[in-house]
């Protein structure tokens, strides 16, 4: 069930309204809440192909028993090895047979396999957000093997009531504003906040803020670039202008954010429309000055999942530079991997792990925002803090166009026809189609007011934004923001994330 | 709550707004920025709006003959000249109405193409409960769409400032071609659509929109004059009608008109509906 449809609109009503209607003299109502939340999640699954919510359920009764004995006191440590090794296989291998049979096969048993075994692994489907869902059971098993308290105090006070303890892993894990596309949330960052909720606990002020927001990047931003990006793919498209293919390629870039993180926002705000916060998934990625902090700016659950349950176990920076670069390079690998069953997607985490080793080796530190804009004083102080924004301007144009090329490896998965397009970029011709510059400029402009104003955040301006008449404003641009989703919206499409 | 409800009053206020801005400076879209919503735009104008005297089906390039431009010669043509779309569509989408329009009038291009996944598209798209909310709601109609008010103001500035450049015509349109299996069943499929418009009461032409320079040099695609013939339906050779009245025609893309043209176009296509050249069916 897609976000941005009437269908969503209706079923979000009918879930919010009975949520929030359980009386609160009803004994256990945090549990019945949970549960319905819980039902309700495994419609939003399966609206639309049914048997897709038997495989969610394998996977959560799996995760739901492995971490309940490895919660369990007095347990061998060969026998939590055990567990820890099952639960993982299980994980790792519904992924694997789900997502990448098809491309391991045909990249190393091709010259083995008949036809009929070929065919049959086409016919695999991705079970949609099998990557983010698996992701979760992975945390919450690590989380259990490791015997981490902090943040799970909630849920190992169950461990003896099985019942409460299934309930609480199938919710965390099923909960349907993040189920499909995250943010990839940790067992940890979520199982205490389960409680029993009332309106009271409804933060609607946030919550507005972030599902307009997040619906304006969807349904305005991106599903009305989604049109024009269409191009990149087109192989009649090449004879069209070096600039055009510029545009097109910022205009993708410009296309995934507001998908993604308009994804994000929404998950966020619904989560917030139940008295649940998620944890920011996206924090103005575009105005990274390098490739390590755009990691630590875009999609934030993946990164940090990746550091905590990846990076670190494999030594993370501990065990020397060359250990350290390969670690970078390995993780960047298989998080491209993670996004897509095909080798451009690796070695588009390839080149991220690239370039953050070589960031890492050259001693190149994030930029940093800490000088306030209109705090200190002097012509001197003044001069450093023109170049300092003038340096960063620069960093910021490189990374975002390093990027931004690398994007094309989502748009392109076949290697030559990257290649053919940026020899396209390379040849001359300033002449744009004028239709194409249109829906570029007047749909971009936004995603680019949205990023100043996350710089502006960062330099710390005093911008006053807890006044009442910062509220009014505040309400009124949303109100702009709404206005748009209602008239100017695109034809409606799936989240590119999705296919992850 | 107030969270929510000062946006919501705000948003209200703006849509209050632009609603009246528009309805009162008559500035509603008539293209748009990208071929969906424009036929979107197209497509809700014929079925939302009264039914004209006559609507013309087809492709981009007789897309370009807006309403607009019919206004001042005493005939309303509608228009469902889709882009990327065949001509086959802009007819099934006719009968979306229980109203058939008088005159139809097929342009004569890809009339043995198929319909494909651009045409499932659009009626996906019209499936849509926000288009059909639109024939209630104004504001949601595509004309309404801020992006596309602007870009209709931009393109048209542009249409006549710019001299266009000359025209190429459409590959398949050169000549006879080899017919595939599917472009007859088109073909068939095209005629038999067109006959039961004739039994519906619907009097139908194909025109033929011009698609070089000079005009002279444009003349119909050998399938619309086989449907023509076999359909028993007149045809309209707009290119050989501008020639003859020394006129010439500019594109933007060397195949689809630029405003000043496509208004030519149009009071040409006006003055023959008008004159009562078509041949009896």
């Amino acid at each position: 069930m897609l976000f941005s449809t009437w269908t969503f609109a209706i079923f979000l009503l009918v879930v919010f309204a009975i949520y929030h209607a359980v009386p609160t003299r009803v004994p256990k109502r945090g549990m019945v809440q949970m549960v319905w939340l819980t039902v309700a999640s495994m419609v939003f699954y399966g609206f639309h192909i049914p048997w897709l919510v038997l495989l969610l359920i394998g996977s959560l009764v799996v995760n739901g028993l492995v971490s309940r004995r490895l919660l369990l006191p007095g347990l061998a440590g060969s026998h939590r090895l055990f567990l820890l090794a099952l639960g993982l296989s299980i994980n790792l291998g519904a992924l694997a047979f789900f997502k990448y049979a098809n491309l391991l096969a045909e990249t190393f048993l091709s010259s083995f396999m008949s036809d009929g075994l070929s065919h049959m692994l086409h016919q695999i489907p991705l079970p949609v957000g099998i990557s983010f869902y698996t992701f979760q059971g992975l945390s919450l098993v690590v989380d259990a093997y490791q015997g981490r308290r902090e943040g799970m105090e909630s849920l190992i006070a169950e461990k003896d009531a099985p019942r409460r303890f299934h309930a609480k892993v199938w919710f965390y894990i099923a909960f349907f504003p993040q189920l499909v596309a995250g943010p990839i949330i940790k067992a940890h960052d979520f199982v205490n906040q389960i409680s029993s909720k009332t309106l009271a606990d409804v933060d609607w002020r946030d919550a507005t803020r972030k599902l307009i927001l997040g619906f304006f990047l969807k349904m305005v931003i991106a599903d009305n670039l989604k049109d024009l990006t269409l191009n990149i793919e087109l192989a009649q498209a090449r004879s069209l202008s070096g600039l055009t293919h510029w545009i097109l390629l910022y205009a993708f870039s410009f296309q995934i954010f507001a998908d993604f993180a308009g994804y994000s926002l929404i998950a966020m705000g619904l989560g917030r429309l139940f008295g649940y916060q998620f944890p920011v998934n996206f924090n103005y990625p575009y105005i990274s000055a390098s490739i390590t902090e755009f990691w630590r700016r875009w999609h934030i659950s993946l990164s940090t999942w990746l550091r905590d349950y990846l990076y670190f176990p494999l030594g993370g920076n501990r065990k020397g530079a060359v250990r350290t670069y390969i670690n970078l390079f390995i993780v960047m690998s298989l998080g491209g991997l993670w996004h897509g069953a095909a080798w451009s997607y690796a070695i588009w985490g390839m080149a991220h792990g690239i370039f953050l080793a070589m960031e890492k080796a050259s001693g190149l530190r994030p930029a940093t925002y800490a000088t306030p804009i209109n705090e200190g004083g002097g012509r001197t102080h003044m001069l450093a803090l023109s170049w300092g924004l003038f340096s960063k301007a620069v960093r910021i144009f490189i990374v975002f166009n390093i990027v931004s090329l690398l994007w094309l490896l989502f748009k392109l998965p076949h290697f030559p026809d990257v290649l053919d397009y940026l020899q396209a970029m390379g040849k001359g011709g300033l002449r744009a189609s004028p239709q194409f510059a249109f829906v570029f400029m007047f749909f971009s402009v936004p995603v680019v007011i949205y990023h100043i104003w996350g710089l502006l955040l960062g330099v710390r301006m005093r911008l006053p934004v807890t006044s009442a008449r910062y509220e009014v404003l505040e309400s009124a641009v949303l109100g702009l923001l709404l206005f748009f989703i209602v008239t100017n919206s695109g034809s409606s499409g799936a989240f590119i994330y999705f296919q992850f | 709550m107030k969270g929510l409800l000062f946006p919501l009053g705000f948003a209200v206020l703006f849509l209050a707004i632009w609603g009246l801005l528009i309805s009162t400076t008559h500035n509603e879209a008539s293209l748009a920025e990208n071929n969906y919503q424009a036929n979107l735009l197209r497509i809700a104008t014929y079925l939302y709006d009264p039914l004209p005297d006559a609507v013309l089906v087809g492709t981009s390039i007789g897309g370009r003959l807006l309403p607009v431009y019919f206004e001042s010669t005493g005939v309303s043509v509608g228009n469902l000249g889709l882009d990327g779309a065949v001509p086959m569509t802009g007819l099934e989408i006719l009968s979306r109405r229980d109203d058939v329009p008088g005159r139809v009038l097929v342009e004569g291009t890809l009339l043995d193409a198929p319909p494909r996944a651009n045409d499932q598209e659009l009626f996906k798209g019209m499936e849509n409960p926000t288009f059909k909310l639109a024939r209630f709601i104004p504001l949601l109609r595509p004309s309404y769409r801020p992006s596309s008010v602007l870009y209709t103001e931009i393109k048209m500035w542009n249409d006549n400032r710019t001299p266009g450049r000359a025209g190429q015509p459409l590959s398949q349109s050169d000549a006879v071609r080899a017919r595939s299996a599917e472009a007859q069943l088109a073909i068939d499929a095209m005629v038999a659509k067109i006959q039961s418009l004739k039994e519906r009461g619907t009097k139908v032409s194909i025109i033929h929109i011009p698609q070089r320079q000079p005009v002279e040099h444009s003349h119909p695609d050998p399938v619309a004059l086989e449907i023509a013939q076999r359909a028993g339906v007149g045809l309209i050779d707009l290119a050989a009608e501008l020639a003859a009245a020394g006129e010439s025609v500019r594109y933007s893309d060397g195949l689809h008109l630029i405003a000043p043209s496509a208004r030519l176009v149009a009071h040409e296509l006006a003055n023959e509906i008008q004159s009562e050249h078509l041949p009896d069916q």
